[in-house]
């Protein structure tokens, strides 16, 4: 790894790090976690420290907590922290000061006069792309989807993180979400023919294995190409999505959220007449990795029969 | 017998990627129980691949494996960042003829000994189309044919998974002799694959003599990876003067649709 991007990964873990070890230090017990939103590179730490109810905390482990503190806890983050206890929603601020990029929270005071059982202390760093990308590279989905039995294409997809030492150990859960790819499966241009009426079929065909046009039929492929522009609503029309939508589903609901699918077109020569034809359907996904997974797959699949419905009903509408 | 048996990791999970195009990545991971003893991974492979990248192992690997090409990697299991996983990523560089599994294979080590082997096997797959004739390939023409119509079927048979893209005829003229002349004109065929049949080129024919004349295709994969089918061979004579045109006709021969659209 070149040691720009090091010390930027480096940077990012490293004010939870000293986090970590600070509170390790103390003695008190403490969950946590990560969560890395992968769209804006915002990686979220948060602690959950086990204080105990007040009621059954001991003068004893306050004691010893406190003299093992040589100093208040400070975070050095651009966004103050979010400092807060549970199940009580008390008020901590009077032991939580900022100052400019840094915070310091006085875990003494808070175990003296917080009756809550945890104090959670959550803050955000912001990751580099570059560093991003590293920690957990773009997954992969095929180039060359399968085109299986009964017209369902078979789209695998593969997310691998790197870099593990960073996170998998400090961290009791870590989160990668929002991982948001898109991919396109081409409408197969045979498949197009079968589904338009079986007089305009006719003419494509006839169209392109002819040296020249009669004028009958350069007239009747004019008035196909001028129909055509019906298609577009493939693109465009808002129920057509819905429809595509359904059409797209997952194996590993954990993993894959479809978010959303849309068709595109294109315009085809024929003999120089333009008609415009289904190109594509465009998947938007968005993955996700929980509990400090390092690697998933899964499989993406689409109903090009239920596609096929909603081009068969445009086709008789367009045509 | 027990005393001779080695102890073996428990392999949690084994994947590697179900299909890729040549030079397309191919991905693998290995998870195992925490806390298995070894000396080393060694991850190898007989087949023409690149390992651009291993995931979750140290700097170090890198140093010690210098060649990526070489399809052998040695890890060192203090280098692992994470216990009881590796991942990799491979591409296969060479062009195959057909669909084609290649296998990569990780040893565990321990004493200089393999205890363990796990091998991950995935498909190569390639658009690979072969061509026939389903003319006579020895054309005499002679007076009588001249009138006839003239054509030359040829049929595209799929015998790779992947997807077609860009599909061309070529026609290259072998042999020619030196009264006779061939010209050939291509149809600007910006669609070839909306009926699956259809006149791709002509071959015009003036003066009388002999020729051979080669016919194929040329292709991509999605990746734009090119191919290139065999060629069939069409051996003309013509014995008469005048002018006589063929036209060339391919016919797609799949179960399935295989082609897509040009980019």
């Amino acid at each position: 790894m070149p040691s720009e991007i090091f010390s930027q990964i480096f940077e990012s873990f490293k004010v939870a790090n000293v986090v970590i070890d600070y509170l390790k230090h103390t003695g008190i017990k403490f969950d946590r976690s990560a969560i890395l939103d992968h769209d804006n590179q915002l990686l979220r730490f948060r602690y959950g420290l086990q204080l105990g109810a007040k009621s059954t905390r001991t003068e004893e482990f306050a004691r010893k907590v406190k003299a093992k503190l040589a100093s208040k806890l400070e975070i050095a983050a651009a966004n103050p922290p979010m400092v807060t206890t549970l199940p009580n929603l008390e008020d901590v601020s009077p032991y939580v000061v900022t100052s400019g990029s840094s915070t310091t929270i006085d875990i003494g005071e808070v175990l003296d006069k917080v009756s809550s059982e945890i104090l959670v202390i959550e803050f955000v760093q912001q990751l580099t792309p570059l560093a991003r990308d590293h920690l957990f590279p773009i997954p992969h989905s095929f180039r060359n989807p399968i085109y299986g039995p009964n017209k369902v294409v078979e789209i695998p997809v593969e997310m691998i993180t790197d870099y593990g030492s960073f996170w998998h150990k400090p961290y009791d859960s870590f989160v990668i979400r929002n991982v948001k790819k898109e991919g396109g499966v081409h409408y197969l241009e045979q498949e197009i023919l079968q589904l338009v009426p079986e007089e305009v079929k006719k003419t494509i065909v006839e169209c392109q294995g002819a040296k020249t046009l009669s004028s009958q039929v350069a007239r009747q492929l004019t008035q196909i190409a001028a129909a055509s522009a019906g298609f577009r609503a493939f693109a465009n029309d808002l129920e057509i999505r819905e429809q595509l939508t359904r059409a797209v589903t997952t194996d590993k609901p954990k993993n894959v959220i479809v978010l959303g699918v849309r068709g595109s077109v294109r315009e085809m020569d024929i003999k120089g007449h333009k008609i415009v034809i289904p190109h594509e359907i465009i998947y938007t996904i968005a993955l996700e990795l929980e509990g400090k997974e390092l690697a998933a797959s899964a499989k993406i699949f689409m109903d090009i029969a239920q596609v096929d419905e909603i081009v068969r009903n445009l086709a008789n509408k367009t045509f | 017998l027990a005393q001779d048996a080695k102890p073996a990791p428990r392999i949690h999970e084994q994947y590697i990627s179900v299909h890729a195009l040549p030079n397309e990545p191919i991905n693998a991971w290995l998870k195992w129980d925490e806390g298995f003893q070894f000396d080393n991974l060694i991850l190898r492979s007989d087949n023409d691949v690149y390992i651009p990248r291993l995931t979750n192992v140290m700097e170090e690997v890198w140093a010690s494996n210098p060649d990526h090409y070489g399809g052998l990697f040695l890890i060192d299991s203090k280098y692992l960042e994470v216990d009881g996983f590796v991942g990799f990523q491979g591409h296969f560089t060479s062009i195959p003829d057909s669909d084609k599994k290649i296998s990569f294979y990780i040893d565990f080590v321990r004493n200089n000994e393999r205890v363990h082997q796990v091998e991950l096997t995935t498909t190569v797959i390639v658009p690979g189309m072969r061509v026939r004739s389903d003319s006579d390939l020895n054309l005499m023409l002679s007076e009588d044919m001249m009138t006839q119509e003239l054509s030359l079927d040829l049929t595209l048979e799929k015998i790779g998974t992947a997807l077609v893209k860009d599909l061309d005829m070529f026609i290259n003229i072998h042999k020619e002799s030196e009264n006779l002349r061939l010209d050939i004109y291509t149809e600007t065929q910006k669609e070839p694959a909306l009926s699956s049949a259809g006149v791709r080129s002509h071959i015009k024919i003036t003066g009388s003599g002999y020729a051979v004349v080669k016919m194929g295709f040329v292709y991509k994969d999605v990746l734009n990876n090119k191919y290139r089918t065999n060629t069939v061979e069409l051996i003309l004579t013509k014995r008469v003067l005048g002018t006589a045109e063929i036209p060339v006709r391919s016919r797609l021969e799949a179960d399935v649709p295989l082609i897509v659209a040009r980019a």
